[in-house]
């Protein structure tokens, strides 16, 4: 029983194998984590004022004619379009320069931390103003006043206001104090129920506008943008579990590769299949379990850091942490379930083969008949516009992973090349295992595909930006008020109307119409002081700058794939040199000099990180094609094949440089070793 | 050669055959100890040996008496704890890694145990590539006689996971050959062969040696195979007990019986 414990023991995988494999679903994991985190916060600052229940707000009061009633100005904070200035915590530098006073006009403030401001002496800042100042609830702000002394409030907490803008929030004595008399707006506290009598007994002294109703519309309209949001994260976190799947798989494999003679020695004393599985599965699942939390921790960390650094608020919840967790154990036991059953299903005879340096792989050519209906499915798929390029996105990505092995030896033809005996052997030893360097290539083929497909979209925007939807009018303002809303929204030929921001509306009508909306807004706009109609200028700036926000987030996304990537073909290049060492103890001993052996080593990691870059540029056309459709035949000149291109070089050069540390410790195998009587 | 191992060479008498002086490898009171302190293990005592050119010498002894340690330390592949080596006449000693290996590559053939081919080549490839590391073009005479020798013409192209074991040590062997080594070493080459293939590998090293004129050490436990060579060396607990020139394999058969007696 003793021996056959050690032999169980010997049967383990060994840290020292497995731990690249672990690190990649670590770093995948913290990737989504990150990038949720700061997806979420950046949502949180531009769509999700609108979205969630305005905390300590209920609906707003603004006085029909000059001063509010002093009953109303007990309900809530006060509000104005006019400005103030916050200095820094010594009194003195204008860090911040002028900081606009929060608008109460119809939109709500979102409590972060503290309390809406109580007395007059109290004032709540916008977070990032907060931040910047480095001030928190409790603390003292000197502020200068309307007629220029400088009086010092109480920072009661910190609110978030919508997109673009920074704010105060101070109770209606408060503004007073600040900004003088004239205080005609409030918004108010405390549960609907309660405010509800307090605004009928005051009357029509007030107009009243319920921020319940309002917020359903803005939600709808909030809606779009998580639309686009949830689809980024959605695509990161397939895109990195993806990637982490096919690292940790291809550990486990060539880890199992070397253990199945004492897998099947372990049988052939009479161990029974699951019992040689549960040493592995049980490894599997611990390497999984410390690579989540690790990454979840490492993910929480990072994206709080770059959040803030952005100027968001963020704050890791126990749902993401979940998440990660989850995510990272479904990476692990999708990446481990086929190797760890492979190892069980080692016949015992294999116990007594031979000991042989490890032959060569041949993947079955039935993989092209599997191909064909994916390959239809695709193209059937990108006849729907959107959705179904996403679908034949990935049922083209799943052909070129089933495909894959049957390519590589193709494609590392092509990719090594070289006449020398190093290039000869790079080459051999690249397309030696086409299922593994297949699975070693995805996630650089995910990472590759993705840039070129954005470098594409980059230069695409630019094109299409006359495309953009002719069925909206602009209007911008200082800024826009309830009134506005009202009048454009009962103007004829307007479907609806939806405020952007504080300085901004929307009208959506039919693209017949647009130019007759456009002359009747223009005859109403003298009605508002600087309101103007958006130009196409305009429209073209707000155009680019979504697509510079998708572009960068999926640029982002590409660059972690790649990065996951990368580590995969280290990975591989180790484990692969780990595994060989008596082949390389045999070249070094009839005559291959340690130089020689590291470029080899080198070599293969290019071979491989080079296969992945050659099915990424195939599947980033191939994807480029299916969203633009025929537009993108035009559109390919336009690639920014510089950018492309210096993208591939970045992923070889870093693989080869990587992959010196590796073919340096391979190097190092005594050329006596390739008599050693032993396998491994 | 340093003062030390003069004095030793003078003290005891080196095992040489006088009838040949021409030496491709010599040792000099070569020792190999393994680890340190009351643990160490001295799996070679202050060796001398000359292995004559264009002859077939095997190395046999019980286990563990120092065979393999001998053959690395005799063919570069490690390096002594005292004493010294030269092949062809230079001294290994004072040579960095790179020479050694150019050293091995140039002029040291090996043949393993386990054949040891390179499994993404194939046999004419895995023959061709001592040269092919050297960018060197082979002579072609040579290498026509050599292919010609491992008689598997219409295999050439085939990988090794493709031929027999028998046929994979052929291959084996020619790429020993194909640089025209000074010396060719061979670990146990019929180790795990049936008889019928190792004796056609041992015909081949034979061969080798009797019409090309090339050297070969072979280290094996096989009475049978060391009676093809010209000259057995019998190691015991890292020393040379017998040194026998062409014995019959009655002569070598009574030697390991008295090796093993005396062990
Ligand atoms: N790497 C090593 N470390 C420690 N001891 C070793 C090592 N290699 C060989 N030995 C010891 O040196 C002695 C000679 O070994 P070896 O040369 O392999 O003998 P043989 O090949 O004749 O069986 C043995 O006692 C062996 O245990
Ligand atoms: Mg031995």
């Amino acid at each position: 029983m003793y021996t056959l414990n050690a032999t169980f023991r010997n049967l383990r995988t060994g840290a020292s194998r497995v731990w690249l494999g672990g690190l990649a679903i670590a770093l995948s994991v913290a990737f989504v984590v990150a990038g949720t985190l700061v997806a979420e916060a950046s949502r949180a600052r531009i769509v999700e004022p609108a979205l969630s229940a305005p905390v300590g707000t209920t609906g707003v009061i603004v006085a029909e004619s000059g001063r509010l009633p002093a009953a109303a100005a007990e309900l809530g904070v006060a509000a104005s379009d006019r400005t103030v200035v916050l200095f820094g915590p010594d009194g003195r530098s204008e860090l911040a320069g002028e900081r606009r006073v929060f608008l109460a006009d119809g939109r709500a403030v979102r409590m972060v931390s503290g309390e809406l401001p109580g007395g007059a002496d109290e004032i709540a800042l916008d977070s990032s103003a907060a931040g910047i100042l480095g001030l928190g609830a409790g603390d003292s702000v000197p502020v200068r006043t309307e007629d220029g002394s400088v009086v010092v409030m109480r920072v009661s907490g910190t609110v978030v206001p919508r997109t673009g803008t920074t704010g105060v929030a101070a109770t209606v004595a408060g503004m007073e104090r600040l900004l003088g008399p004239g205080v005609d707006q409030v918004q108010l506290r405390g549960s609907a129920a309660e405010t509800a009598d307090a605004v009928a007994a005051l009357g029509d002294a007030v107009r009243y506008t319920d921020l319940r109703g309002q917020q359903q519309q803005e939600s709808a309209q909030a809606g779009r943008g998580l639309g686009v949001l949830g689809l980024l994260l959605s695509t990161l976190t397939v895109v990195c579990a993806v990637a982490g799947t096919f690292v940790i798989a291809n550990t486990f494999y060539v880890v199992a590769a070397g253990r199945r003679r004492e897998a099947a020695l372990l049988r052939a004393v009479g161990a029974t299949k699951s019992q040689v599985r549960r040493v592995f599965a049980v490894e599997a699942l611990s390497l999984g379990t410390v690579a989540s939390v690790i990454g979840v921790v490492a993910g929480a960390s990072a994206g709080t850091l770059v959040g803030r650094f952005m100027g968001f608020h963020v704050a890791p919840d126990a749902r993401l942490i979940v998440v990660g967790l989850v995510l990272g154990m479904v990476v692990t036991l999708a990446g481990t379930w086929g190797p760890v059953r492979g190892i069980a299903q080692v016949a015992p005879v294999a116990a007594l083969g031979a000991a042989e340096l490890t032959e060569v792989e041949r993947p079955s050519q039935v993989r092209w008949a599997l191909v064909l209906p994916l390959v239809i499915g695709a193209a059937l798929a990108v006849q729907v516009p959107i959705v179904g390029a996403v679908i034949g996105g990935v049922l083209t990505f799943i052909a070129l992973v089933v495909l894959g092995p049957i390519l590589v030896p193709r494609i590392g033809r092509i990719v090594v090349r070289g006449r020398g005996p190093v290039a000869k052997l790079a080459r051999a030893n690249v397309v030696r295992y086409p299922k593994r360097s297949a699975r070693t290539s995805v996630a650089v083929v995910l990472g590759v595909a993705l840039a070129t497909s954005v470098t594409a979209l980059v230069t695409a925007a630019g094109n299409l930006a006359e495309l953009m939807p002719e069925s909206i009018v602009t209007v911008y303002a200082p800024t826009v008020t309830t009134d506005m809303e009202q009048v454009l929204s009962g103007l004829p030929g307007v479907d609806s109307v939806d405020p952007m921001g504080p300085s901004e509306l929307r009208l959506n009508t039919s693209p017949a119409l647009t130019d007759e909306v456009a002359t009747e807004v223009a005859g109403q706009l003298p009605n508002w002081p600087g309101a103007r109609l958006g130009t196409d200028a305009d429209r073209a700036a707000e155009y680019s700058s979504a697509v510079a926000w998708i572009t960068t987030s999926l640029g982002a996304v590409a660059a972690m794939s790649l990065i996951v990537g990368l580590l995969g073909v280290l990975n591989t290049v180790r484990l692969a040199a780990l595994e060989r060492r008596r082949e390389f103890a045999v070249l070094r001993a009839i005559g291959m000099t340690r130089g020689q052996l590291v470029r080899l080593v080198v070599r293969e990691a290019m071979g491989l990180a080079g296969i992945g870059v050659f099915l990424g540029l195939v599947l980033g056309a191939a994807t480029i094609y299916g969203m633009l459709g025929m537009l993108s035949l035009l559109l390919i000149p336009l690639i920014s094949w510089w950018l492309v291109a210096s993208i591939c070089v970045a992923v070889l050069v870093v693989a080869a440089v990587g992959a010196v540390f590796p073919a340096r410790a391979a190097a190092r195998v005594s050329p006596a070793y390739a008599l050693a009587d032993t396998t491994n | 050669m340093t003062p030390a191992s003069q004095l030793v060479t003078t003290a005891e008498p080196v095992t040489t055959d006088p009838s040949h002086n021409q030496v491709a490898v010599s040792a000099r009171s070569l020792s190999k100890t393994y680890g340190t302190g009351p643990t160490a293990v001295h799996a070679l005592r202050s060796v001398n040996l000359d292995i004559e050119r264009g002859r077939f010498s095997a190395i046999m002894g019980p286990s563990g008496s120092g065979k393999s340690t001998l053959l690395h330390l005799l063919a570069g592949l490690d390096t002594a704890s005292a004493g010294s080596v030269r092949i062809d006449g230079q001294e290994l000693g004072a040579l960095g890694d790179d020479a050694l290996t150019r050293l091995r590559r140039d002029r040291v053939g090996f043949v393993f145990q386990s054949f040891n081919l390179i499994p993404t080549l194939t046999a004419a490839e895995n023959i061709r590539l001592p040269l092919d590391l050297a960018g060197r073009q082979p002579d072609r005479a040579w290498f026509d006689y050599v292919i010609a020798s491992v008689g598997i013409a219409d295999r050439l192209n085939h990988r090794p996971s493709e031929l027999s074991g028998g046929q994979r040590q052929r291959v084996a062997v020619a790429r020993a050959l194909v640089t025209r080594p000074a010396v060719a070493f061979a670990d146990e080459p019929t180790g795990n062969l049936d008889s019928v293939s190792g004796a056609e590998v041992l015909r081949l090293l034979r061969d080798a040696v009797t019409h090309a004129g090339q050297t070969v050490v072979m280290v094996t436990h096989d009475p049978a195979a060391a009676a093809h060579a010209d000259r057995v060396v019998m190691l015991a607990d890292g020393m040379i007990r017998h040194d026998l020139i062409a014995p019959g394999l009655d002569a070598i058969v009574a030697a390991v019986a008295s090796g093993s007696a005396s062990a």
